[in-house]
C-alpha cells in the first residue's frame, strides 16, 4: 500500500506554474527524499500532501485518503515536522504535549520528553524562546509521539548546525529502525538524508524529474573524466547512450562530464583515458541542478 | 466537538494573564467610594464604575483578540500548527473564535462581579430615561451585550485577515464595502422617506442578523477552505462575505420595496380617512405583511387611481396627510428628501387629471415642521405657518407670494390659517392673559388678520377678547371661531367669536353640561351632552342660541357628516341588556323633526359635520373588519370601496370606537 501519492498534482501562483503534473507514490515502510532548490515547489507539494492547500489540479493522498476532503481523520496518523516552527510562541514543550495528546489515539509522553531531553531541549521553555534548533527538535518529538504511521518532514534540519543535524537524523534512524515508519521528507541537507533515504525524487521547475529507487539512481550516474589539454577528447563511442546530463566542460585539469545511464552490467565501450567514478547525492543533484535538460532514467 | 474544545481551552490557558488583570480590575470599582463625589451614593458610583469598565473592557478584549487570534496566526503562517494536526478546520475557528468571545464576555462579567457580590445597582433611569434598552430587562440586555462582543469579534477577525494578507482582494473589500454603504443608504433613505420606520427598524435588525451570520459562515468558509493559505483565504472570505452580503441586502432592498409597493387594496384595514371636496381621499391603514407599514394614499374612490404619499402622522393635533382645495382638483403634500426629517419638499397633485403623477413646486422646509398647510378655494396659492411667519405661493411655480411676520406675544400652539371662501388668507392668534408692568391684567385675545395672497397686503385685523380657554374649530366661512374654556372643577363652557360682527356669544346649554361641540358646514354649532343614560345632541343657531335639541337612549353617540343641511348622520349603539354590547349603527337624523331613520348596522361614518354637505365625505363609511363603503342615505345601499380584509379585527369596539369622540 502507497502511504503517500500524488497524482498530476498542478499548482499555479497567478501565471507561475509551481507544480507540474507531478506523480509519485511512496509504498509502506519505504523513506522518501524529496530534493529541489529553493523555489521548486517542495514546500507548496508538502502544504498540497497535508492538506493545506488545494491544487489547480490533480490529488493527493494519505494513507490511502484524499487528503482535502479527510484531513482530519488521515492526519490523526500522520506525524508533521513543517520547515518553519510554527507552534504557539507561548507554549512550553510540556503543554504542546498536553495539547497534543488529547488529539491522537495514543500518546507517548514519557518517549517524548526522553527524545527531548537527548536532544538537550528543557521542555518548560516558551517555544517561542528556544533557538531555531530546538524548536525544531520539539517539533520532531511532537512529531513521533503518536506513533504516526507516516512522518512528513518539511527540511526538518533547516538552518540547524551540524552537530544537531546529525542528532536529527539519528533520532529518525532509530526510530525508523524501531517502527518501520513511512517517513516523506525533504531537505537540502544530501549528505544527511543519504543514509536513509529508500527511494528520492527532485523537483526542478516544479517537476519532478527523478524518482526513484537511491540505490538504482546511485548506479546510473557515474562523472567521467578526461586529464589533460586535448582540444577533442576521445569519449569513446557510447557517450551519448550514456546520456549525458550537460554536455562536457573544461577545466585546467582537463573535460569533464556526469551521465545519467550508466550500467555496471553492460559497460560502454569508452575511450582509453576517460576515468569513470561514482557520484555522492549531493553531486548528482549538483550536476542536475546546473543541467537545463530534463533528465529521465 | 473534544477538537473544539481542545482549541478552545489552549487559546484561553494560552492567556491565562488576562484572568488575573481582570481580577485585579474588578476591584477598581470597590475603591471607587474612596474619590469623593458626594452626588454619588457608594453603591451607585461602585455599580456604574463597574458597570463602564466591565464594558470598556470586554470591548476592548472583543477588538483585540478577535483581530489576533486567529488572523494574526494566519499572516504569520502559523495556522500551520493548527491543520497539521487531525483538527477539523471548524473546530480551529469555532474554537479561537469561541475562546476569544467566551475571554471577552468572561472577563467582562469578571470584572464587574465582586460590585454586583455586594448588590451595587445602577439606576441608569435618571441618566437616560426608560432606554430601549432598559425597559429589556437584566437577561435580555446582557443577551444584546453578548451579542455585541460576538459581532465585534467576528468583524475585527475579517477586517484584521483583509489588512494582514496584504492581498490585493483587500481593494475589492473596500470598494465592495464603500457600495454596500452606499446601497444601503439609498434603500433604507427611501424606507425612511417613506416613513416606514416599523420596516426601517425590521429591515435594519435583519441585514444585522444577516450580517453577523455572513460574517460566521465567511470567516468559518476562510478557515476550514482556505486553510493555512492566506490569499485563497481571503479571496473565500470576501467572496462569501460580500456574497452573502449582497444577497442580503438585495433581499433587503427588495423587501423594503415590497413593502413600499403597497396598494390601498392590501389594506387590511383603513386607520384614517379624510375626504377631498371631490372623488378623492387621503387615507391610512396597516396592511398585512408589510413589516407594519401604515401607508397613506390619495385614493379616488370612483376610479381606484391612487397615489402613495408619505405615512402621515397626527403633528400638532392635525393628521397631516395632505391639504385639498375647496374645489377639490388639487392636493398638496409634504415629502422628505431622505432619511432625515428636514428638507421637506412640498409636492402637489392634480386630481382632476387622470393618469397625473405628484410634482414639485420648488418649495423647501429646510428645518422644523409648517403648520397649517392650507391650500386656497381655487387650488393655485398654498400657505403655511413657518418660522413665526405666514408664508404663500403660487402652487404651479413655487413663486413665493408673501411672508408676513406673526406678531409677537402670541400662543404658538393657538395660531390657525385659513384661505377664506374670497381667496384672501385669514390668520388666527391667541393671546394669552397676561399682567402688565403696570399692574393691569389683560384678558384672552384672538387676533383675526385678513391677508391678501395676491398683493402681500394686511386687509383688516381685528381683536376679539375671549375670557380664556383655546381656539377649538373654525367654522368653514372662517367667520366663527370656537373657544373652550376647561376647568378641573366644572364642565367645558363655550364661546362663539364672530370675526366679522366682533361679538363673542356663549355657546353654554341650559344645563350647562355640553361635552363637546362643533360647526356645521353652515356655521350652525352642534353640541353633545350627556345625563343618566342619555346622550343629548344640542343644535345653536348662528346667534348661538340652542334652537333643537335631540336626545337618545344609548351608551355611545357619535357624529358624522350631513347628507343635507338639513339631516345629520350619527352613529350609535342601543343601551347594553344582560350585559351584551351591540354594534355600532348609524343612522339618519332630521335636524327638523328629530326622527332618526336607521342606515345600517356595523358602519360608522368617516365625514365630520364641517363637511359640505352632500360631498363625497358625508357619504363614506367604516365598515366592521376594516372595510370602506359609500352608502347612499336615502336608501342605505353600499358600495364597497375598500373591502374587509382583516378577520382578526372583530369589531368597532377594539378599533376604539365609542372611546374616544363618542359619548
Amino acid at each position: 500500500m502507497n502511504l503517500v501519492a500524488a497524482e498530476a498534482l498542478s499548482v499555479r501562483y497567478g501565471s507561475r506554474a509551481v507544480l507540474d503534473r507531478v506523480s509519485f507514490a511512496v509504498p509502506e515502510g519505504a523513506v522518501y527524499v524529496l530534493v529541489g532548490r529553493n523555489g521548486a515547489g517542495k514546500s507548496s507539494l508538502v502544504r498540497c500532501l497535508l492538506g493545506e492547500q488545494r491544487p489547480q489540479s490533480g490529488k493527493a493522498f494519505l494513507l490511502g485518503g484524499d487528503i482535502w476532503r479527510a484531513r482530519a481523520r488521515l492526519l490523526a496518523d500522520v506525524g508533521v515536522v513543517p520547515e518553519e516552527p510554527d507552534a504557539p510562541p507561548a507554549m512550553t514543550a510540556r503543554q504542546l504535549s498536553r495539547f497534543c495528546s488529547g488529539l491522537y489515539g495514543s500518546w507517548d509522553g514519557d518517549g517524548l520528553f526522553a527524545r527531548l531531553e537527548r536532544f538537550g531541549v528543557p521542555a518548560g521553555v516558551p517555544f517561542g524562546r528556544l533557538s531555531k534548533g530546538q524548536k525544531g527538535q520539539v517539533l520532531i518529538a511532537l512529531a513521533l509521539a503518536p506513533s504516526p504511521r507516516l512522518l512528513i518532514l518539511d527540511d526538518p534540519t533547516l538552518g540547524l548546525d551540524p552537530v544537531a543535524r546529525r542528532a536529527v537524523f539519528d533520532e529518525l534512524i532509530v526510530d525508523l529502525s524501531e517502527r518501520g515508519t513511512t517517513v516523506f521528507l525533504t531537505s537540502h541537507d544530501l549528505a544527511g538524508v543519504e543514509g536513509i533515504a529508500d527511494r528520492i525524487g527532485m523537483l526542478q521547475g516544479g517537476r519532478l524529474v527523478i524518482d526513484e529507487e537511491m540505490e538504482t539512481l546511485k548506479q546510473r550516474f557515474r562523472r567521467l573524466r578526461i586529464a589533460g589539454k586535448a582540444e577533442t577528447p576521445d569519449w569513446g563511442s557510447d557517450l551519448e547512450r550514456l546520456r549525458p546530463v550537460s554536455p562536457p566542460v573544461r577545466s585546467s585539469w582537463g573535460w569533464e562530464t556526469v551521465v545519467s545511464a550508466w550500467d555496471d552490467e553492460n559497460p560502454p565501450g569508452l575511450g582509453p583515458s576517460v576515468e569513470v567514478s561514482a557520484l555522492t547525492l549531493e553531486e548528482i543533484f549538483l550536476g542536475l541542478s546546473e543541467a537545463s535538460s530534463e533528465v529521465r532514467p | 466537538m473534544r477538537a473544539f474544545l481542545a482549541v478552545l481551552w489552549r487559546e484561553m490557558a494560552e492567556r491565562w494573564l488576562i484572568a488575573v488583570a481582570a481580577a485585579v480590575l474588578s476591584l477598581v470599582p470597590l475603591a471607587a467610594p474612596l474619590l469623593d463625589l458626594p452626588a454619588y451614593r457608594g453603591p451607585d458610583l461602585r455599580g456604574g464604575v463597574a458597570l463602564g469598565l466591565s464594558l470598556i473592557v470586554s470591548f476592548l478584549l472583543a477588538l483585540v483578540l478577535g483581530s489576533s487570534i486567529l488572523a494574526r496566526d494566519l499572516g504569520e503562517r502559523r495556522l500551520g500548527f493548527y491543520f497539521s494536526r487531525p483538527l477539523p478546520g471548524l473546530a480551529i475557528w469555532g474554537g479561537k473564535l469561541a475562546a476569544a468571545f467566551l475571554m471577552a464576555l468572561g472577563t467582562g462579567l469578571l470584572v464587574g462581579l465582586p460590585a454586583a457580590l455586594l448588590g451595587d445597582g445602577v439606576d441608569l433611569s435618571g441618566y437616560w430615561g426608560t432606554s430601549f434598552s432598559l425597559r429589556l430587562g437584566l437577561a435580555a440586555n446582557l443577551g444584546l451585550w453578548a451579542a455585541a462582543l460576538a459581532l465585534l469579534v467576528l468583524l475585527s477577525n475579517a477586517v484584521s485577515t483583509m489588512i494582514r494578507t496584504r492581498s490585493p482582494w483587500l481593494l475589492l473589500d473596500l470598494a465592495a464595502a464603500t457600495l454596500l454603504a452606499a446601497f444601503l443608504w439609498v434603500e433604507s433613505n427611501r424606507l425612511l422617506a417613506a416613513q416606514a420606520f416599523d420596516a426601517f427598524f425590521g429591515v435594519g435588525l435583519a441585514l444585522l442578523i444577516a450580517g453577523v451570520v455572513a460574517l460566521a459562515a465567511a470567516t468559518a468558509v476562510q478557515v476550514v477552505r482556505g486553510r493555512t493559505d492566506p490569499r485563497l483565504g481571503h479571496r473565500l472570505l470576501s467572496l462569501t462575505l460580500w456574497g452573502l452580503l449582497a444577497i442580503s441586502a438585495l433581499a433587503a432592498a427588495g423587501f423594503g420595496r415590497w413593502v413600499l409597493a403597497v396598494s390601498p387594496r392590501d389594506l387590511t384595514h383603513v386607520l384614517h380617512v379624510d375626504p377631498a371636496p371631490g372623488d378623492w381621499v387621503a387615507l391610512s391603514g396597516i396592511a398585512q405583511g408589510r413589516a407594519g407599514f401604515q401607508p397613506t394614499f390619495l385614493f379616488d374612490t370612483r376610479s381606484g387611481a391612487y397615489v402613495r404619499i408619505p405615512a402621515a402622522n397626527w403633528l400638532y393635533g392635525v393628521w397631516d396627510g395632505a391639504s385639498f382645495s375647496a374645489d377639490g382638483r388639487r392636493a398638496v403634500w409634504l415629502e422628505r428628501e431622505g432619511g432625515g426629517p428636514f428638507p421637506l419638499h412640498v409636492r402637489r397633485l392634480e386630481l382632476d387629471r387622470p393618469g397625473a403623477r405628484p410634482a414639485a413646486p420648488q418649495v423647501v422646509f429646510d428645518e422644523g415642521y409648517p403648520r397649517d398647510l392650507v391650500v386656497s378655494p381655487d387650488g393655485r396659492r398654498f400657505a403655511a405657518l413657518y418660522k413665526g411667519r405666514v408664508l404663500a405661493w403660487e402652487l404651479d411655480s413655487g413663486r413665493a407670494l408673501l411672508s408676513i411676520p406673526i406678531p409677537s406675544g402670541h400662543d404658538e400652539e393657538q395660531q390657525l390659517l385659513r384661505f377664506l371662501p374670497s381667496g384672501n388668507l385669514r390668520f388666527y392668534a391667541l393671546r394669552r392673559a397676561s399682567l402688565s408692568l403696570a399692574g393691569r391684567e389683560t384678558r384672552n385675545s384672538i387676533l383675526a388678520t385678513d391677508i391678501d395672497p395676491g398683493t402681500g397686503r394686511v386687509v383688516r385685523s381685528r381683536s376679539l377678547p375671549v375670557d380664556g380657554g383655546w381656539m377649538t374649530a373654525v367654522s368653514p366661512d372662517g367667520n366663527r371661531i370656537l373657544v373652550e374654556l376647561r376647568t378641573m372643577a366644572s364642565p367645558p363652557q363655550f364661546r362663539i367669536a364672530d370675526v366679522a360682527s366682533g361679538a363673542v356669544v356663549s355657546g353654554r346649554g341650559s344645563n350647562g353640561t355640553i361635552l363637546r361641540a362643533t360647526f356645521l358646514h353652515d356655521g350652525r354649532l352642534l353640541a353633545w351632552s350627556r345625563r343618566d343614560r342619555r346622550a343629548i345632541l344640542h343644535l345653536f343657531d348662528l346667534q348661538g342660541r340652542e334652537s333643537r335639541r335631540f336626545t337618545m337612549e344609548t351608551d355611545r353617540l357619535g357624529v358624522g357628516a350631513q347628507p343635507d343641511p338639513g339631516r345629520l348622520v350619527i352613529y350609535h349603539a342601543p343601551p347594553k341588556s344582560d350585559g351584551k354590547v351591540h354594534s355600532l349603527r348609524s343612522g339618519v337624523l332630521d335636524l327638523d323633526n328629530g326622527v332618526l331613520r336607521t342606515l345600517g348596522v356595523g358602519i360608522v361614518p368617516v365625514g365630520s359635520p364641517g363637511l359640505a354637505p352632500g360631498s363625497l365625505g358625508t357619504r363614506l363609511f367604516w365598515q366592521d373588519r376594516g372595510g370602506l363603503v359609500e352608502v347612499d342615505p336615502a336608501t342605505g345601499e353600499r358600495r364597497v370601496i375598500l373591502k374587509q380584509n382583516d378577520s382578526h379585527w372583530k369589531d368597532f369596539e377594539e378599533r376604539g370606537f365609542g372611546k374616544g369622540s363618542l359619548i
